[in-house]
């Protein structure tokens, strides 16, 4: 479990490792097209609010020689003044060229909107029809009085010229209204992108945050299943013993039962040499007939617990069956010592006890074993081995133990 | 991991629509208010070109053009409820061509536009008290006059002969200014004394003065009396595109295409058929889609608060067989070819 989150953490580090280089460079390119974008956008506008400009300039320069023309000269004026027109219509021609010049470069414009197209070319015709007028007032300069040729100028040129000049102003502010648009168009693309980046890396963090938050309670939780399972562990451990006591210990003596010796019997034998007794109640049965079952429990838990409060430092005592009691004892115990030790509890247990304010005493009588590996016995030889000798013994009379020997 | 990234990329990618949904509605900056654009009468190509210019002016200035005009130019009380719904209409500016330069209700349901700061600009023909407006855009019909006459003078030459007028209406504005314009320029003859009168020209000799009412037929008829009453007459000149049409048909049926000159107004279909069969020499014409379109722009500069000129004249073009091919000519006599 804790390593698979693990995984998971170093996964979101790679994916952050590859993703942020790449915000890098998409923002660098995304930079770079908005930059660029926004130099077409106004090198578009800047160069058609200029043309118009230059154009709209060039008419009214126009407008003001052919003023000065209308109102200084006339058909009958002298020599020098008809040079004068010549070069005032020269001038007018040469600012035509220039009007040409720019009006075909504003029409190589690319990214042009039709609205502006359609100003423009509301523009481009009066210039047109202006430049035609030009042709006609220059023609009849000669056959015009002063006066008349003014009234060709202010009733004919002059209402193409403000209309014109009119128009051009408006295709200008309808440029600049484009340029505008386009510029706050670019501001916003730009800002959209960078914060769609930012808000992106901001999430990719977050999603960082969260992954690493995440681990973090992952291991907090793994310790705590642990723990949980460590618990459940301990708790299964001890019904187990439970359950192990429960097939084990004779409720009733609190010593260990059949069940128990069985199994330490088949652990010890073939490994080491020990010393087994046996003691069994002579004549226990009259007890239960005389004074009842319960009597006879509480006489056979007296001997048990006297027993017990003996020797159980010296051996394992074992309760095997409802008035046997097993002795396998301890290791640093002698043979001899043994034998005495069971010789001794057999009295003690053959003493009289009160129980429920009855005095029982009964004769008992045992069998002794002293085990080596080399007897080739199993268990149930040697407790088969050890219940003859104690038979043995109740045949002769009871109350002793019988010896067995190792012949 | 795999829905955590998935989750991650979707509300990354919501997150930058969101951005750009808001940003969308911010891409134009939105329309500026409604504009009315009162005409003088409906069914006349004439102000079916205003309404071009004033279209194409609203669609570049973000402004709202309603348009309406009266059934006929004699309707000015339905040109009066047009002022009245568009100040109700909370209209920013109203651009009119006054059926009457004077009517006292037209000029006080005007004064109360004006007076709901409202602002008012003219067009086509102007109103006696020009301070009820901020700006007139029309065709200075005197000027227009005047080109006719030099035209007139071109076709005639120097020799001159005898000239009949048939005006539109009499009485009317835009009749007297363009007889006057006319007669002053060719003959130096005028009733208004500020205006200098060159008399060098005397060979031309304005014989008739009429008045059609507007009336093609009337106009066919006194063109037909003053044929019959004066032969050598050389020119005639016609007022209004009705009058024209008029003159030309009496000049055919006089079987006189081509001897008599015929100079008119404006640039109806019939007009331009009459300039390609040699009838009419040729027409003055006036600029409509220029005053629509000026009109607008003079009131979203007002709206804006800058300076506008009171009076712009849209000038008069005088269209003929020699110059109807051209692009400018083509585009004045239909603003939608753009």
């Amino acid at each position: 479990m804790s390593s698979k989150s693990s995984i998971k953490m170093s996964v979101g580090y790679k994916i952050a490792m590859v993703i942020a280089p790449i915000f890098f460079i998409l923002s660098g390119f995304v930079t770079n097209f908005v930059y660029k974008n926004g130099k077409n956008l106004y090198d578009t506008n800047f160069k058609s609010v200029e043309y118009i400009n230059s154009i709209n300039n060039d008419i009214n320069k126009i407008s003001s020689y052919l003023a000065q023309m209308a109102t200084e000269l006339g058909v009958n004026n002298r020599q020098a003044d008809m040079s004068k027109k010549d070069d005032i219509l020269a001038y007018a021609y040469s600012e035509f060229d220039n009007i040409n010049r720019a009006m075909n470069s504003y029409q190589k414009i690319n990214n042009l909107t039709d609205l502006e197209k359609r100003r423009f070319n509301q523009c481009r015709l009066g210039i047109i029809e202006y430049q035609d007028k030009l042709a006609y007032m220059d023609k009849m300069t000669s056959q015009m009085t002063l006066q008349e040729l003014t009234s060709v100028y202010m009733q004919e040129m002059k209402p193409i010229q403000v209309r014109t000049s009119e128009m051009l102003e408006a295709a200008i502010d309808l440029s600049s209204d484009v340029a505008q648009d386009s510029y706050d168009q670019n501001n916003r693309l730009h800002n959209y992108i960078n914060y769609g980046l930012i808000s992106a890396a901001v999430i990719v963090e977050l999603a960082l945050i969260v992954i690493a938050l995440k681990s973090v309670k992952a291991k907090k939780k793994i310790a705590e299943k642990n723990f949980q399972l460590e618990r459940a562990g301990e708790k299964l451990k001890n019904s187990h013993q439970k359950i192990v006591d429960i097939a084990n210990i004779n409720i009733l003596t609190d010593m260990h039962n059949r069940y128990a010796l069985e199994q330490d019997l088949d652990a010890a034998i073939g490994k080491e040499s020990f010393s087994i007794g046996v003691l069994d109640i002579d004549n226990f049965r009259s007890v239960n007939d005389s004074f009842g079952y319960g009597v006879g429990d509480e006489y056979l838990a007296a001997v048990a617990e006297k027993l017990n409060k003996e020797y159980s430092n010296s051996a394992k005592l074992y309760n095997i069956s409802g008035n046997e009691f097993c002795f396998i004892f301890n290791k640093d115990i002698t043979e001899l010592q043994a034998r005495q030790m069971l010789d001794l509890a057999r009295e003690n247990a053959s003493n009289s006890f009160v129980v429920s304010e009855a005095v029982v005493q009964c004769p008992v009588s045992g069998s002794f074993y002293r085990y080596y590996p080399e007897d080739n016995l199993n268990v149930n030889t040697l407790l088969m081995k050890l219940d003859n000798a104690l038979r043995a013994a109740k045949n002769s009379g009871g109350n002793r133990i019988q010896y067995i020997s190792n012949l | 991991m795999k829905k955590l990234l998935k989750n991650t990329l979707l509300s990354t990618l919501a997150a930058s629509m969101l951005l750009s949904a808001a940003g969308c509605g911010k891409t134009s900056e939105g329309n500026r208010g409604s504009v009315a654009v009162i005409a003088k009468s409906k069914g006349v190509e004439f102000w079916d070109d205003v309404k071009v210019g004033a279209d194409d002016g609203g669609e570049e200035m973000n402004l709202n053009i309603a348009y309406s005009a009266p059934s006929s130019e004699t309707q000015i009380n339905e040109q009066i409820q047009m002022v009245n719904d568009a100040v109700k209409n909370k209209s920013k500016a109203i651009v009119i061509a006054p059926i009457s330069a004077d009517n006292q209700e037209l000029v006080n349901a005007l004064k109360a536009a004006s007076d709901a700061g409202i602002n008012v600009i003219t067009i086509d023909s102007d109103l006696t008290d020009t301070n009820m407006r901020k700006s007139c855009i029309s065709t200075d019909n005197d000027s227009a006059g005047a080109i006719a006459a030099r035209e007139a003078a071109q076709l005639l030459g120097t020799d001159g002969g005898q000239i009949a007028i048939i005006g539109h209406t009499k009485g009317s504005q835009t009749a007297t200014e363009r007889i006057d314009g006319f007669t002053q320029q060719l003959t130096g003859a005028s009733e208004n004394p500020d205006k200098t009168i060159d008399t060098s020209k005397t060979n031309f000799n304005v014989v008739e003065v009429q008045y059609s009412d507007g009336d093609q037929a009337k106009a066919k008829q006194e063109a037909t009396d003053l044929i019959s009453k004066y032969p050598d007459l050389k020119l005639i000149y016609g007022t209004n595109e009705k009058t024209t049409i008029g003159i030309c048909e009496a000049v055919k049926e006089q079987g006189k295409s081509g001897q008599i000159k015929v100079i008119g107004f404006n640039a109806s279909k019939t007009e331009i058929d009459d300039i390609k069969n040699g009838t009419l020499n040729g027409t003055i014409v006036q600029n409509p889609y220029s005053m629509g379109y000026l009109g607008v722009r003079v009131a979203s500069k007002l709206m804006n608060n800058k300076n506008v000129i009171s009076s712009v004249d849209t000038g008069a073009t005088y269209v003929s067989a020699d110059n109807m091919d051209q692009e400018y000519v083509k585009l004045l006599l239909d603003p939608t070819n753009k």
